[in-house]
């Protein structure tokens, strides 16, 4: 690639994260368009649109955004991830199993969830979306239909606790538990870990997506939180 | 024996309420509930406020457990009392296993005065929705944001005018596709928080112990009682 379009790709990478943050939606559409044309990699457009997403999270958590406005940028985000699929040069990675995803039973806050296997999806990964107010046992079915060796529990209300730690019983239970990484997401910590037996917590969406896809191409990693 | 109360302002009029009907004489400090996005900020701000409680022997929290916002808390020099709930909606309807029930029910959505005056509260999620992205876009986000919420239930905790009210959520709840519904509060914890007896419906934490992760959850698992 020349210089000049190095230069291009650096105005329209930058442009395209702040054009999330303003939650512009016209113009992400138009920068993203624009960086296919020059012929950049939608993964290095998706990820610097991520990036921007991620920023709106934080502006969310500080109280500075609205959920509306994270919603927002989660839509646009889905939106363009949507379209590079559509394109040659959409992610692939065959042949990997499904992420098992679900917001767990007496639960169901979704919005987390939902942002995240956008980026899951948007990196090409495959995903079985079990939907909110998920049973144990409906987990368990979808490991032994799909054979996968992520499962990824949503809470954010303290019943949900229970509901993550009946699901890893159960798993143990049905002798599968040792197949399968279990990751936790939304209100968690090192202690919900514990009390559930899970093998690992995220806060975070994006650290959500890299720790998947580190245990799909590497097998399981050390135990631990994953920021 | 001196008493404070550290509270959320969310819940001001109802411990203001259970104040007047059980007599104590308590200051209350009231905590900003915009700080419920993110529980490391929310107890953050309540350690800083608990630390800063000199010469008292008892500090009543009157919060739920708000997303482990309280965990780790303590004091070196008074004792922490803390109601069984997971969030302060028990507060309102007075017991943890009522709130626990309704939730299991349908997916309800709770509001009282207290929530609208929020500065996020969802009926201003959905009017800034409407400004900054037209109607339609807004119906868009909060279905993503009530997609599985079927009901709206207010709770006349009696701590304020439901007639006051009742308009903006009867309203909201028809734009939003949900069901309205009213239910009768009851200040029945909150009296007890501020006048005992604190038995298993609550934690005492001596001065210098912390609210360990555990503690909370044994409190919340604890067989039904009522």
């Amino acid at each position: 690639m020349s210089a000049k379009n190095n230069v291009e790709v650096l105005c329209v990478n930058n442009l395209l994260t702040h054009a999330i943050i303003r939650l512009d939606e016209d113009s992400v559409h138009y920068l993203f368009k624009q960086g296919l044309e020059q012929g950049i990699d939608s993964l290095t457009l998706l990820e610097e649109a991520r990036a921007g997403v991620q920023k709106v999270s934080e502006l969310y958590n500080c109280g500075k955004y609205f959920l509306g406005d994270l919603i927002v940028a989660s839509e646009i985000f889905q939106d363009i991830a949507g379209m590079a699929l559509e394109t040659k040069m959409a992610p692939t990675t065959s042949g990997l199993p499904p992420i098992i995803f679900g917001t767990v039973e007496e639960d169901i806050h979704d919005i987390g969830k939902n942002i995240t296997i956008g980026i899951l999806k948007s990196k090409g990964f495959e995903v079985d979306d079990l939907g909110v107010d998920v049973p144990a046992s409906v987990f368990v079915d979808a490991v032994r239909r799909t054979g996968s060796p992520v499962i990824c529990l949503s809470g954010l209300i303290t019943t949900a606790y229970d509901s993550m730690k009946k699901t890893v019983s159960l798993l143990d239970r049905e002798g599968l538990r040792s197949g399968v990484t279990v990751v936790i997401g939304g209100l968690v910590s090192e202690e919900v870990r514990q009390y559930t037996g899970a093998d690992y917590w995220v806060k975070d969406c994006t650290a959500g997506c890299q720790l998947c896809d580190a245990i799909l191409h590497s097998g399981p990693v050390k135990r631990a939180v994953f920021l | 024996m001196s008493t404070v109360v550290v509270a959320c302002q969310t819940i001001k009029r109802e411990v203001h309420l259970a104040i007047r009907e059980t007599g104590v004489d308590f200051p209350v400090i009231l905590i900003d509930s915009k700080l419920h996005n993110n529980p490391d900020l929310l107890h953050q701000a309540i350690q800083r406020q608990i630390d800063k409680i000199e010469n008292v022997d008892t500090i009543l929290i009157a919060f739920g457990f708000c997303g482990n916002g309280l965990v780790g808390i303590s004091s070196p020099g008074a004792r922490i009392v803390i109601p069984r709930a997971d969030d302060c909606i028990a507060l309102m309807l007075g017991s943890y296993e009522l709130s626990k029930n309704f939730k299991k029910e349908v997916g309800t959505y709770f509001l009282t005065k207290g929530w609208l005056d929020s500065e996020h509260n969802v009926l201003a999620e959905y009017e800034c929705c409407v400004k900054r992205y037209g109607n339609e876009k807004a119906q868009r986000v909060m279905k993503v944001m009530l997609g599985h919420y079927r009901r709206l239930m207010v709770i006349d905790t009696k701590a304020y005018r439901l007639e006051d009210i009742l308009h903006t959520t009867k309203s909201f709840a028809a734009k939003m596709g949900m069901a309205h519904q009213e239910h009768t509060g009851s200040m029945r914890l909150l009296n007890k928080l501020l006048h005992g007896p604190w038995d298993d419906e609550f934690i005492v934490l001596e001065p210098g112990q912390k609210l360990a992760f555990r503690d909370m959850l044994a409190i919340l698992t604890q067989a039904d009682r009522i």
